[in-house]
């Protein structure tokens, strides 16, 4: 027995030496006196460094805040040195564990120096359990960061709320923290990879709705302006690159030119869902502003500062279009506001051609903390956006919030782990099917620096279908398959239809630079107008679920295009590829009049088809020596003669409408062509798996056309 | 004797009749048990008859005697299929026949005998010859009936019973028949109307009750499915099928540990019960108990290695313990199986997108749309763009 007591005294003799805090003296290391000095020397340098900024939170500004974190990661290889040299120092290593909490990667290096400080010392410091909080809660240890957070809230002797709140709010993010961590969202995260992503920082990915163009920001040793930097300098300044997508693959990034890029920052805010305007981020006199871009051809325009609605004298940092450019969501810094960065809305001004006076988006979406970089998805309806305040895991994190009927925002939801961490999550956007997103990140799959990395939304887990059978019948040997139905799940796809494709020359096939014009046809309203890219002949048009369109493409002295989508509420995502000739005016030419509806088994024109009439007027008026035939088709269901009947009449109700509208009779004939000419046979429809595929075909049977005959 | 015929009867209808010796045996002593009716009936007749000869038959009376000697020969004929000589029982009816062409009962037999002989068109033309020379013959009916549901045209069968029902409410048999074309038709509450017929006629019908939980089931009144398929149980408890329903019926109304327990019992009373051993599978996959599910679907593939569900749970299993690789090449095999499967190109795909091959995974989904799964359409709208 006596031989434990003396072996038990023995050990707690040791770790007691152990963990005997050993003071920089010079008197406890005559036999190293060099290597005393050197340390000593870097613990000095170190210190000083460490020194420059009051430690603590509630004694600092936002920007000497930033400084300070710059100074802690300089700071903490010279603390580091010395500590290598005496690691048992209880205040060193408690520096050391603020210096890496304050560090880019390693956070989580910080725990076992706090833990070494304060074996060392238990009193070293009164905020040791709080610093200990942040480094648990980085190293996704909540359990031990709430505890350790709530100890030092214990023993505050402060009465200062704020740093009541602010001990709060990150017991409340690691309470988050564990809950989205325990149910993580279905996503693959990879690399971007080459090229784009390569040793330098890449960050601020901005992507067309069909992710056919994507603009970045990066800092290279090739940046504009890099050779005026100081060699050495790891950070170059900020210049936008681009690449597109082609045959499946991204081209290599290109530098935007000297149009784009200046000699400063010039970094990725937006671009509009069709590609063709953009905006970026500018920082000329410290106060950071916003400036619009347009693409013509294939030319940027030179940047133009956007309004006083938008840009102040305060801190303008990111933005994002609608979908039909008519609204613009803005983050900015200025005064008035819900605290820190707000979200701010404005609408296009048509009659002024400029952007109207900006509104904050309110309380629902902008908190005391900061609000920044905001992506409102082509959806029109889905606003993503990074937040320090909300329900966060720590730091910023990305949350995304839906328009309600009556124009009010929905409560923003966190978008889970492992999109957010408890790091810094900005930068996010999302493609127009939403099924994939891209940020940046530091992580160690990473070819160096921050890179720009795709995330992949797999949605609810998709049900696998189960097959069973039993001896239902005791008559019958074989078993018999039961049946099954298929479990629904809610489709995490966008709400929203994207039509996209090139505008050409039905003869020449050369594109061409048409305008194209988006109409609600319940409310005969025009919802936006667009421009077909005047080089390539693109265009990319969102049509957000639950109307009926039309789609106007004209261009002068060619005869106009019409198409009709009705998008139900349902509706899954779709992106439609619809390339579209147009016809010049000249005999022969046909166009079908997809905007002409009727009653049901009936001639009657519903009043949704008048807009389409009133344009075909329109042409006939500009073009006064042309004669159409309009001819009205039916599908093949009912018989011949009732569908020749019916078809007749379909059409003399347009012609009728058209003599009305002033059109002189001798110009117009009338043709019913019944079921005569079906675009889908019925051979093909009956190959079709689906109702709604059939009932498709039929309704591409039934239509409206019209023919030059004479000119 | 006709008492023990029906008993022993009885006693078969309760055997499982998925296994085709039981129900080869019931047929056989359910036929045998109309024809040994005959032959008590007719052994009657003789005596009838040799009394007819002795008192009243008049030397010369020709339809007399020829009524005689059919009668004769038509006793031979039963004589020889009693001891299962179809044949030559065949060639004795066809013998009395010729001499008696109205000879009713004995086209009835000639048609029992083809019927054993499963000269099923033969044994029609007989039956029908049957009723039309004594339309109320309830048993030309049935076995009528019974004829063409071997020859698989259940539209005349359908029709026979519908006869046979009519003119003999209380042939609880008949009603049953008739209720399994009815739910084959999917016409599940006229089924259920027939099996209630046919137990009201014979209340301890034990395959009447599973059938009649199997038509509730397709009308989703499971509890009303587990209450028949549990007093089936009570009637018979040899009964593998039953239970093995039971669990399904249970199983399909969440009660998955319960419904384990009714597999269970299906398995102790049948070894080899594929269908029962992946039922189970199924429960215990919906108990998150996927490695148990495992267990039982490799039994069942043991059991029977060209069972294409057993792979295509399995896949589903082994999806759930992160075993991609494994869940596509299951549903390899479901597919080899089956190239029509489309439930196992779904889930292949499914498990394709984990092991991140998208364009395999969307081949899958547009294939299992094509053979009419709605989810195949919708996961590749969801995730194909």
């Amino acid at each position: 027995m006596k031989k434990y007591i003396y072996l038990f005294t023995i050990l707690f003799l040791a770790s007691l030496v152990q963990a005997q805090n050993v003071p920089f003296d010079k008197k406890l290391f005559k036999e190293r006196k060099d290597e005393f000095k050197k340390a000593k020397q870097n613990l000095d340098m170190g210190d000083d460094i460490f020194n420059l900024y009051p430690p603590n939170f509630m004694e600092i500004n936002e920007p000497d805040f930033i400084n300070r974190k710059i100074s802690y990661r300089e700071a903490l290889p010279l603390l580091f040195k010395a500590n290598k040299f005496n690691p048992n120092n209880a205040e060193l290593n408690y520096k050391i564990g603020r210096c890496y909490l304050m560090n880019i990667v390693y956070k989580d290096e910080s725990i076992k120096h706090l833990l070494q400080a304060q074996k060392l010392n238990p009193g070293v410091a009164h905020d040791i359990q709080y610093h200990l909080g942040i480094g648990y809660h980085i190293a996704m240890k909540f359990d031990k960061a709430i505890a350790a957070f709530k100890i030092y809230k214990q023993s505050l002797v402060s009465k200062n709320p704020i740093e009541h709140d602010d001990i709060d709010k990150r017991i409340r993010e690691c309470e988050t923290a564990k809950s989205l961590v325990a149910n993580p969202e279905r996503v693959f995260i990879d690399n971007f990879g080459r090229p784009v992503n390569g040793k330098y920082p890449e960050y601020g990915a901005i992507i067309s709705a069909d992710e056919s163009v994507m603009m970045f920001t990066s800092r290279r040793n090739t940046s504009t302006g890099a050779e005026r930097q100081d060699p050495g300098m790891n950070d170059y300044y900020e210049d936008i690159y681009i690449t597109t997508k082609e045959k499946g693959n991204w081209t290599p990034p290109k530098n935007m030119g000297s149009q784009i890029n200046t000699e400063m920052h010039d970094a990725t805010t937006a671009i509009s869902p069709d590609g063709q305007r953009m905006i970026i981020y500018r920082d000329t006199k410290g106060d950071g502003n916003l400036y619009e871009c347009v693409l013509t051809g294939s030319t940027w325009s030179k940047p133009v500062k956007m309004n006083k609605n938008i840009n102040t004298k305060h801190h303008e940092s990111s933005a994002s279009y609608s979908s039909d450019g008519s609204v613009l969501y803005f983050v900015s810094n200025k005064p008035d506001g819900y605290g820190a960065h707000d979200i701010y809305v404005t609408h296009w001004d048509e009659e002024n051609s400029e952007w109207g006076e900006s509104q904050n988006v309110g309380p629902t979406l902008n908190t005391e903390h900061d609000e920044e970089a905001v992506f409102f998805h082509p959806d029109g309806k889905t606003l993503y956006f990074s937040s320090r305040g909300h329900k966060t895991m720590g730091n910023y994190d990305v949350f995304k919030s839906t328009l309600k009927e009556d124009d009010t925002w929905g409560i923003p939801e966190n978008m889970g782990y492992p999109i957010n961490t408890v790091d810094d999550d900005v930068f996010f956007v999302i493609n127009g099917s939403g099924r994939r997103g891209y940020y940046s990140s530091f992580r160690d799959d990473g070819q160096g620096e921050k890179d720009i990395y795709q995330i992949t939304f797999l949605g609810p887990e998709k049900p696998f279908q189960l097959s069973s059978e039993d001896n239902l019948l005791a008559s019958v040997t074989q078993p018999l398959k039961d049946k099954v139905v298929e479990k629904k799940i809610n489709t995490s796809s966008k709400r929203i239809t994207i039509l996209k494709g090139i505008i050409t020359d039905c003869k020449t096939s050369e594109p061409v630079h048409a305008s194209l014009e988006l109409i609600d046809i319940d409310d005969n309203k025009t919802l936006a107008t667009f421009e077909s890219n005047a080089t390539t002949g693109k265009y990319l048009v969102s049509l957000p679920s639950g109307k009926n369109y039309a789609l106007i493409v004209r261009k002068e002295s060619y005869l106009f295009h019409s198409e009709n989508f009705n998008i139900s509420d349902s509706a899954a995502y779709e992106e439609v590829e619809k390339d579209i000739c147009l016809k010049k005016i000249e005999v022969g030419s046909v166009i079908v009049l997809k905007n002409i509806f009727y009653d049901y088994n009936k001639a009657s024109l519903r009043d949704a088809s008048k807009n389409e009439l009133d344009r075909l007027i329109k042409l006939l008026n500009e073009n006064p020596t042309i004669k159409i035939e309009l001819s009205a088709h039916t599908d093949s269901r009912g018989s011949n003669s009732y569908n020749q009947k019916l078809s007749q009449r379909r059409a003399q109700s347009c012609v009728d409408y058209l003599i009305v509208g002033g059109i002189a009779t001798g110009r117009l004939v009338t043709k019913g062509y019944g079921e005569t000419q079906l675009i889908r046979t019925d051979a093909e429809i009956a190959k079709l798996t689906f109702q709604e595929e059939k009932e498709d075909a039929h309704q591409e049977n039934r239509r409206t056309e019209f023919k030059i005959i004479e000119k | 004797m006709i008492s023990f015929f029906k008993n022993l009867l009885n006693i078969t209808k309760l055997l499982p009749l998925n296994n085709l010796y039981m129900k080869k045996i019931q047929l056989f002593l359910f036929a045998s048990f109309f024809c040994f009716a005959k032959v008590s009936s007719a052994q009657d007749e003789i005596l009838t008859t040799d009394s007819l000869i002795q008192s009243e038959v008049n030397i010369g009376d020709s339809t007399s005697l020829e009524d005689m000697k059919s009668l004769e020969i038509y006793n031979l004929g039963i004589i020889k299929f009693n001891e299962k000589d179809y044949a030559t029982a065949i060639s004795y009816f066809d013998s009395a026949i010729t001499i008696s062409p109205t000879y009713e009962k004995a086209y009835f037999d000639r048609g029992s005998a083809k019927y054993q002989l499963k000269a099923y068109e033969n044994a029609i033309t007989d039956f029908s010859k049957s009723i039309e020379l004594n339309p109320d013959s309830t048993e030309a009916y049935y076995l009528r009936a019974r004829s063409y549901e071997n020859l698989k045209n259940s539209e005349a069968a359908l029709k026979d019973y519908k006869s046979e029902v009519t003119l003999n409410p209380t042939n609880a048999e008949a009603h049953y028949y008739k209720g399994a074309l009815n739910y084959l038709n999917e016409k599940y509450d006229e089924a259920i109307a027939d099996y209630t017929n046919a137990i009201k006629n014979k209340s301890d019908y034990a395959y009447a009750y599973n059938d009649r939980g199997s038509a509730k089931r397709q009308i989703k009144d499971l509890s009303g499915a587990i209450n028949d398929y549990t007093k089936a149980t009570l009637i018979d408890k040899s009964l593998a099928f039953v239970y093995n329903n039971l669990g399904s019926a249970l199983r399909n109304n969440e009660q998955y540990q319960k419904a384990i327990e009714s597999y269970n019992i299906a398995i102790q009373l049948k070894s080899d019960y594929y269908v029962a051993y992946t039922n189970r599978g199924i429960a215990k996959f919906e108990l998150k108990d996927y490695t148990g599910a495992i267990d039982d679907y490799n039994k069942a593939i043991q059991l029977k290695a060209s069972y294409a569900y057993a792979f295509n749970n399995r896949s589903a299993a082994k999806y759930k313990l992160d075993d991609f690789k494994g869940a596509v090449e299951d549903c390899n095999k479901a597919i080899i199986l089956d190239p029509n499967y489309g439930e196992a190109y779904l889930n292949r795909g499914i498990a394709k997108e984990m092991i991140r091959d998208q364009k395999g995974a969307c081949e899958d989904w547009n294939k299992a749309a094509s053979l009419g799964l709605r989810n195949g359409k919708s996961f590749a709208q969801q995730s194909c763009n």
